[in-house]
């Protein structure tokens, strides 16, 4: 008989494995070592004329009396069967569920019982089928159900398939494979790595080997593979398993002495022995095959959790049915002899319920069973005990380096070996298994226990959370390069070492010792979310009114399977230590992503869509911070001590320079604060709420927060807009007594947003509101009047002797700034000159109005002509007073940063320099004022402007770290959005 | 999808999860913004875009570049069709591990991809993937969105 493709290519990679020298010998070496020795082997066909032909019967306590020939009772009462009854179907999981202690050996009974199930069901529909259509009943012809018969040869290897399939699970099965595959490189599968072996089947066995150029689909694709699948083929292909098979088949007419083992060994991989025969492998390893119906089955009976799968169903609708290739075509298998019909295995429309019902079930046992948090804890463990095999210079350790070696222990021989170790980790971890001892949760790592960033603008809310939870979402993520759990990051061992650094702190008031208490080190343990649970769920063929379909599950299996998934990140310590290991955590995790920074702008996703807003980018910076209080519920851990450890730990320095992760709780403080702040109506929708107060005192150091929050209180001078209107009423009335008068706005922003809400509250007769200066100094004379040009306020005068330079023609108005661009002309200017020129401020500094009146008086505009009132006196802003010697210096160095930054940006020539004369506001005038539309550069600067600010951080009593992190001003002055980096 | 400003991962290892995330930036770069699950001509699309990595994968070991072939196949154990049933499941499923931030399959019947990324960062991504991968996506995005 000719072999079909995947048996051809695993002939291919048997004869390069028994080419590697020490190949055969070390796999020889592991069946001897599990009693399938040669003179076993040898023994075979003498025993099987003690059996005399005789049927067997076994009693499962899931389905009942499970009858076999004399030859799968050679197969079953092998050692390489045999030695399945020391591996535990669900490795840990006994831990957690105690009567979990069912094997590999009775499951695999079960499959082999199951797949005779599915094939005599499938013997009965064709059967049905036949009588139907003799009896004249109307029957697809399309799709004939046809079956293999019980002597085929087909029925005989699949049944065997499904006895042999798990013969390749090391003990602790997942764990193992999981160390087996992580270390790859540096564990080995006899005299070649684990990786060589790996590759090697994947070179070999995975890639087409023609492909039409790219044009057509013509490969044969195979399923992926496992590394105990790949074992469990390798051991099949083995001489030895050869001379035994034979044996057992010795005298089946059916049996093919060069074909069998290469198809049982493609059927176990899941794959195709005959080119238009689909069906066959579907039976052991499909959607609905007979592996997960015993699984979920037998699992859940072992667990005690009720599933709801109506098994019988399944069997009784489950067939193989004959159809046209132009039905595969259609459901784009690849590969199909198109001369004749192919076999499918599909499920009766009566039986889509229970394919629901065995996606629901496996769903629910992946929640409450495999990833049980107690489990998973219990796997991490092992896990990292396993790992240590690589390091290890413990002999009786070294040689579990092997796959072979490790396969061949039992899991109990296995975990008492590892606890006799002399390796200290080996010997703890394995000993907190034994006595079933794990670490408890300290923190679960997923997007609802970070806490949101704040974002003022609320124009970019959406788009800026959106795109941190993307970020956080690849540090959760198990495969991304970016995560918390890949191997490169280092937030676990930092997260030790300041739980070191914290427990040495705490240990006078009674905080763990961890040296004493912790048997190893590091005591916190990172457990990374699944990857995909069971790469998520697969539609089965279903026979849909007479038309072949396929049949999934619902979006709710779907989204259940997601959240399965995400919601099992988590981090633990021994308990008594969780808080200090949650104090820890919130510091690495900190720490650790500051390094993920992006830039997110105010543009939808839809290109169709247009921004409401121009197209803004702003800068962004991950820094994840754990929500504390509801790790505290959710883990039910100590509120009272984690505050005392806090306290204390701040006290002895272990927050130097991330006093952010200090909350500020003086609540009644913030409220106040956000009220009074409330109509602030920044750039792009920049609000305050309580949170955005809240973050913005936590930025300061602890003992600076009630004097900032005092001086926020009671100190700032706040106008909000019904004050802007009564101070520049006082100051338009003061001037504009007799005569016509042409009021225009002096700024551009600030001075428009002014006559916008002053032009309806004064109503003063001889006053007319118009929309430039220009067009005042036109008006007024035209119709003899007077000129008033008005302001929310005037500081240094700087920007109002500007605008004043760019009218009289002296420069031009720069671009994207806020002035006026026209430009007098000689009669107005001469009017000015002859006629004089008034101002109203809503709040004034008397020096900037000095350097106004004296740049006018320069060009020639004669001082008795100039007139200049405010409402407010803004000297009386002037908070220096108020400022204690600690505050000040902060406030100086965070403006001084930030303003450094901006003058950077814009090319200014030496941008410290330039920035420390303005690092309390500009001038040093150190005012705290703001009204509801902006705030002026002289108030304290960083109140005002975003950037980054950089600290010293303390990593350990001896080392310390330079970081940057966001500065979020509560206010925002006007065209500094661009400046803002959104982080905390 | 977040544009980060550091260094894009290494060409040396890419996870199926990364391959995703460049393909639908190509994707949208190609001008398709969604993609229907399991119609047949998409899934027609999407084995000829199987095929281009396969044949790449194919290709490199034959110039006996083995660790580039490894990688491909690495990504085509999650991307490749089921052998026996033609399914795409395993495409999907890689795509809906890229939601809720780069992909969206939207009520009511999340039988619609739609791309999530945002237009000027997916064409910086794009123009971000290390070579040789950058022919690969390009290729394989090209495949999916135009039908052949």
């Amino acid at each position: 008989m000719s072999l079909f493709e995947f048996s051809k290519r695993l002939k291919a990679w048997q004869q390069q494995l028994n080419s590697i020298p020490g190949w055969s010998s070390a796999l020889n070496d592991a069946l001897d070592h599990v009693g399938f020795t040669a003179g076993y082997v040898a023994n075979v066909e003498a025993r099987k004329k003690l059996w005399a032909n005789r049927r067997k019967a076994v009693k499962d306590n899931i389905w009942g009396m499970i009858e076999f020939s004399h030859d799968d009772g050679e197969i079953i009462d092998s050692p390489l069967m045999q030695r399945m009854r020391s591996i535990r179907q669900n490795g840990l999981t006994y831990l957690t569920y105690p009567n979990a202690n069912h094997t590999r050996f009775e499951h695999s009974l079960g499959v082999f019982e199951v797949v005779g199930r599915l094939l005599d069901s499938a013997i009965l529909t064709a059967e049905a089928y036949s009588k139907e259509r003799e009896g004249g009943v109307t029957v697809n012809e399309e799709l004939e159900p046809v079956s293999y018969s019980r002597v085929s040869r087909e029925y005989r290897l699949i049944r065997h398939a499904a006895l042999l399939h798990d013969v390749g699970h090391a003990p602790f099965s997942h764990v193992s494979e999981k160390v087996f595959k992580t270390l790859s490189a540096e564990l080995n599968v006899g005299p070649i790595s684990v990786k060589q072996f790996s590759d090697l089947f994947r070179l070999e066995y995975s890639l087409p080997l023609d492909l039409d150029g790219g044009k057509n689909e013509t490969g044969v694709r195979p399923k992926s593979k496992s590394l105990s699948e790949l074992l469990s083929v390798a051991i099949l292909l083995s001489d030895r398993f050869d001379s035994f098979y034979k044996a057992v088949c010795h005298g089946d007419s059916t049996f093919d002495e060069d074909a069998d083992i290469y198809d049982l060994c493609a059927l176990i991989l899941g794959d195709r022995i005959s080119q238009n025969d689909f069906a066959l492998p579907e039976v052991l390893s499909g959607p609905v095959d007979a592996d997960k119906i015993d699984y979920l089955v037998r699992d859940s009976r072992a667990c005690g959790i009720n599933v709801g799968i109506d098994v019988a169903r399944v069997f009784l609708r489950a067939g193989v049915y004959k159809a046209a290739p132009a039905t595969g075509d259609a459901l784009g298998l690849g590969n199909i002899d198109q001369k004749k019909p192919i076999k499918l295995f599909l499920i009766d429309p009566s039986g889509s319920d229970a394919v629901r019902e065995l996606g629901t079930s496996r769903l629910s046992l992946y929640d409450r069973v495999y990833y049980h948090q107690y489990t998973r804890k219990a796997e991490h463990e092992l896990l990292k005990v396993f790992k240590s095999f690589a390091s290890s210079t413990d002999p009786k350790i070294k040689r579990f380096n092997c796959l072979l070696s490790t396969w061949a222990a039992s899991e109990d021989y296995l975990l008492d070996t590892l606890c006799l170790s002399t390796d200290a980790a080996i010997q703890n971890g394995s000993r907190r298994i034994k006595s079933r001892n794990m670490p408890k949760r300290v923190a679960m790592l997923s997007r609802e226990f970070i806490v949101d960033p704040v974002v003022p603008c609320k124009e970019f809310e959406k788009t800026c959370e959106k795109q941190v939870d993307e970020i956080i979402e690849q540090l959760f993520r198990p495969s991304s390069s970016e995560s918390l759990f890949s191997d490169s990051n280092e937030a676990d061992a930092q997260a030790s070492v300041f739980f070191s650094d914290a427990s040495k702190h705490l240990k006078g008031i009674g905080g763990v010792d961890s040296d004493g208490f912790l048997p190893t080190k590091p005591p916190i343990g990172f457990i990374p979310p699944p990857k995909q649970v069971d790469a998520d769920p697969k539609p089965a063929l279903v026979l849909m009114n007479d038309t072949v379909v396929r049949f999934g599950e619902d979006e709710s299996s779907r989204l259940f399977a997601g959240a399965v998934r995400l919601n099992k990140g988590i981090v633990t310590a021994p308990d008594g230590a969780r808080e200090t290991a949650l104090l820890a955590l919130e510091k690495s995790l900190f720490l650790n992503c500051l390094d993920v920074d992006f830039v997110f702008s105010n543009q939808t996703a839809n290109p169709s869509d247009p921004p409401a807003v121009p197209p803004l980018e702003v800068k962004g910076l991950v820094l994840p911070r754990l929500d504390i209080e509801m790790m505290l519920r959710q883990f039910k851990l100590n509120g009272d001590r984690l505050k005392e450890y806090r306290k204390h730990l701040l006290s002895e320095g272990f927050y130097e320079g991330l006093q952010h992760l200090i909350p500020y709780d003086d609540d009644q403080k913030v409220s106040a604060i956000t009220r009074k702040f409330d109509t602030f109506q920044g750039e792009h929708g920049w609000k305050i709420d309580e949170d955005h107060t809240r973050r913005f005192i936590e930025q300061f150091p602890v003992d600076l927060r009630r004097q900032i929050a005092g001086i926020l209180m009671d100190d700032f001078y706040y106008m909000d807009r019904a004050d802007i209107i009564a101070n520049a009423r006082d100051a338009i009335t003061k001037i504009a007594t007799d005569g016509p008068w042409f009021a225009s706005p002096l700024s551009l922003s600030s001075g428009m947003a002014l006559r916008t809400n002053i032009r309806d509250s004064i109503i003063l007769r001889n006053v007319t509101f118009v929309s430039n200066p220009a067009e005042a100094v036109e008006r007024a004379a035209a119709e003899n009047g007077n000129v008033l040009l008005f302001d929310d306020n005037i500081a240094s005068g700087t920007q109002a002797k500007r605008q004043f330079s760019i009218l009289f023609g002296n420069e031009e108005a720069p671009k994207e700034k806020n002035y006026f661009a026209d430009k007098l002309n000689a009669t107005q200017i001469d009017f000015i000159r002859k006629n004089g020129i008034s101002f109203a401020f809503a709040a004034a500094y008397a020096k900037g109005t000095e350097e106004l009146g004296k740049y006018l008086v320069e060009q020639d505009v004669k001082q008795d002509l100039i007139r200049i009132e405010f409402g407010k006196a803004l000297e009386e802003t002037n908070v220096e007073a108020k400022l204690l010697p600690d505050l000040k210096t902060f406030l100086s160095d965070v403006g001084k940063q930030v303003l450094a930054q901006r003058f950077e940006r814009e090319g200014k020539e030496d941008p410290n320099a330039e920035a420390m004369k303005h690092s309390l506001g500009y001038s040093n005038l150190q005012s705290a004022y703001a009204h509801s539309l902006n705030v002026p550069t002289t108030t304290l600067t960083a109140l005002w402007c975003p950037g980054v600010v950089s600290s010293s951080v303390r990593l350990s009593e001896t080392e310390s770290t330079e970081i940057s992190m966001p500065w979020l001003p509560l206010l925002l002055r006007s065209k500094h959005t661009k400046y803002l980096t959104v982080g905390l | 999808m977040a544009e980060k400003t550091h260094t894009p991962p290494a060409a040396k290892q890419v996870s199926p999860d990364t391959f995703m995330e460049w393909l639908l930036s190509a994707l949208l770069v190609e001008g398709t913004q969604s993609l229907v699950v399991e119609d047949v001509s998409v899934d027609k699309r999407l084995r000829l875009a199987v095929n281009v990595l396969e044949s790449a994968a194919l290709t490199y070991r034959r110039s006996g570049q083995t660790d580039l072939a490894l990688q491909i196949l690495d990504v085509l154990e999650d991307l490749r069709p089921d052998p026996n049933t033609g399914s795409m499941s395993g495409f999907w499923s890689a795509m809906r591990r890229q939601q809720p931030l780069r992909a969206r399959f939207p009520n009511p019947r999340y039988r619609e991809l739609e791309i999530n990324t945002v237009p000027h960062t997916a064409k910086r991504t794009a123009l971000e993937i290390p070579h040789p991968w950058d022919a690969l996506v390009r290729q394989t995005a090209e495949k999916i969105a135009h039908a052949s």
